[in-house]
């Protein structure tokens, strides 16, 4: 590839997206009604992206064993996507949002479990596994900031009256979901540290961490009352970063890889 | 007199000068050594022998045909502390001669390299001392003096289970004149390696070395890798196949962590930069992805 010309599409897509996100934000807080329809759109038209594209970037792996962990991604990813596009079709059309636990809170958790199994199913490729100092430190912290802002939100949450037992469950359950897999994309991507083959995982890495942190940015507006507007905003720039940083280390993994190796 | 050894049975000769009575001094040049023996009325009085010296002794002689003797008759009187041979010496002596003589069927001698086959007889059919001699050998490449001094055996008995186990095909045998391609393999690891810590990253090009250095091992090829210096030594056509069994395992063991389209496009590049007379030789035996495992592989 020619690398001028990389740089500049770079340059103009990391423009792009800092102008999407600060609309995104600026929008959310000014015009509260319009920009949450708005951004809902955004953020499930992305999440299509990161679907077509990882599974673009699968279709063009040799052999089914290969493809299959990018496959398994992919998978995950759409089912994401459809709960994403139910939801903001509920929000968007309908005007209608659900209380409790509804169809597409399914379709998270078996999104999440197919995610898990891609990961797993790359981290097993490796081996006898090999615990670098740079993971266990990433680990430790993620874990400690994860159980500092899940424990007010689960005590806030037992503490509501009422409260149906699959959503105590779920409340658990996610967090959960949430931590192994950015475990494991986090050993995925250290594995590969300092290796050309781990630039599309420290995308994707950071991709669910986004994620996570948007569950978390979504709890605290449902559980802890907080401010509605700069939460749900904050909410969903990480969202729609999430799934552009995935997005993006599917398209590097296709494109730029092979090339770097020729 | 004078000659070459190729000429005449030096056992033979020993005899001659035994049975005929004759005093004097024998004096042979071969390609591994010198040896002078002085005689008295027909008796070995002393026996002086240097360079590559087994186990077998003043037997050792007996296998020389590189060379030339000299014969001279009259009054040598041995310098002192010489081995002095019996009547035994001149039966056991033609035994030796006529050892070697059958191994004439098998290009063995003591310089001969033997390497372990690719593939070689199982287990059950090597016994004893044959099956302990396969171990010497190890994989690499071995002169078969080394292999008698590493056994503690004579020379002659040690080239007969090579020549046996030859003829079994559990080894290879190569002249010592053969091309060193160590070299050319190490070129060939060193690419494949360069080029998979760069797409791996450090963490998986050092477990690949530990997982190579293990399957060099398995194969009695030694240490591979000291740190990140390919430590291959000499080898010869012969060892090319254990070789590139080792770049097999490179290849398979790379397609679980990086997948088989970047262990494919890994070993292309290293393929491309192998040096000359080694090209020919890979491209003789045919890597095949299929059969290494890697399209198998899981991709990253």
């Amino acid at each position: 590839m020619n690398k001028k010309r990389s740089g500049f599409k770079l340059g103009v897509a990391a423009i792009a997206a800092v102008g999407v996100l600060i609309f995104l934000h600026v929008a959310q807080l000014y015009w509260p009604v319009g920009a949450d329809r708005f951004n809902a759109v955004v953020n499930t038209a992305m999440a299509w992206v990161a679907v077509y594209s990882l599974w673009l970037t699968a279709g063009g792996l040799e052999g089914g064993a290969s493809r299959r962990p990018w496959r398994f991604f992919a998978a995950g990813f759409a089912v994401l996507a459809l709960g994403e596009t139910l939801t903001t079709y509920n929000r968007v059309i309908v005007d209608f949002a659900f209380r409790g636990l509804w169809f597409a809170n399914f379709l998270n958790v078996a999104g999440f479990l197919l995610i898990i199994a891609a990961l797993a199913i790359r981290a097993r490729a490796f081996g006898r596994p090999t615990f670098s100092l740079l993971y266990i430190f990433i680990l430790t912290l993620v874990t400690a900031a994860m159980t500092a802002a899940v424990t007010p939100v689960f005590r806030a949450a037992i503490a509501s009256p009422g409260i149906p037992v699959p959503i105590v469950f779920l409340i658990v359950l996610m967090p959960l979901f949430d931590l192994a897999i950015i475990a494991l994309a986090f050993y995925v991507a250290t594995t590969f540290a300092g290796g050309v083959g781990g630039r599309p995982w420290v995308s994707v890495a950071l991709g669910v961490s986004f994620s996570a942190v948007a569950d978390f940015l979504d709890m605290y507006g449902a559980w802890l009352k907080a401010e509605a507007g700069p939460l749900r905003s904050a909410s969903l720039v990480v969202t729609f970063l999430g799934f552009a940083a995935v997005a993006w280390g599917a398209w590097h993994r296709r494109k730029v890889v092979p090339e770097a190796l020729t | 007199m004078r000659g070459k050894l190729s000429e005449i049975s030096i056992a033979g000769f020993l005899k001659m000068l035994h049975e005929g009575a004759q005093s004097g001094r024998l004096s042979l040049r071969g390609k591994d050594g010198d040896a002078e023996l002085y005689f008295a009325e027909g008796r070995l009085e002393g026996l002086n022998l240097s360079g590559l010296v087994s186990a077998d002794g003043a037997y050792d002689v007996f296998r020389w045909r590189d060379g030339d003797f000299e014969l001279a008759l009259g009054e040598f009187p041995p310098p002192p502390g010489l081995l002095r041979a019996d009547e035994g010496f001149f039966i056991r002596a033609e035994d030796y001669e006529k050892r070697w003589a059958a191994l004439a069927r098998v290009p063995v001698e003591a310089m001969t390299v033997v390497t372990r086959a690719a593939a070689p007889p199982e287990a059950p059919r090597l016994t004893g001392d044959r099956a302990r001699l396969l171990d010497a050998v190890a994989g690499g490449g071995i002169t078969v003096a080394e292999l008698a001094r590493k056994l503690g055996r004579g020379l002659t008995v040690t080239a007969e289970a090579v020549a046996q186990l030859y003829e079994l095909g559990a080894v290879t045998l190569e002249s010592p004149t053969a091309p060193d391609l160590g070299p050319a393999i190490a070129a060939l690891l060193h690419a494949a390696l360069d080029n998979y810590e760069i797409f791996a990253g450090k963490i998986l090009a050092k477990k690949l070395r530990r997982g190579l250095n293990e399957r060099a091992r398995q194969l009695g090829l030694g240490v591979l890798f000291d740190e990140k210096k390919v430590n291959v030594g000499i080898v010869r056509e012969a060892e090319v196949p254990l070789w590139l069994g080792v770049i097999e395992t490179l290849l398979a063991e790379t397609a679980g962590p990086v997948g088989g389209e970047v262990a494919q496009l890994l070993w292309q590049k290293a393929v491309a930069s192998i040096p000359a007379p080694l090209d020919a030789v890979v491209a003789n035996y045919r890597l095949d992805f299929a059969m290494s495992g890697v399209k198998g592989g899981q991709d990253e």
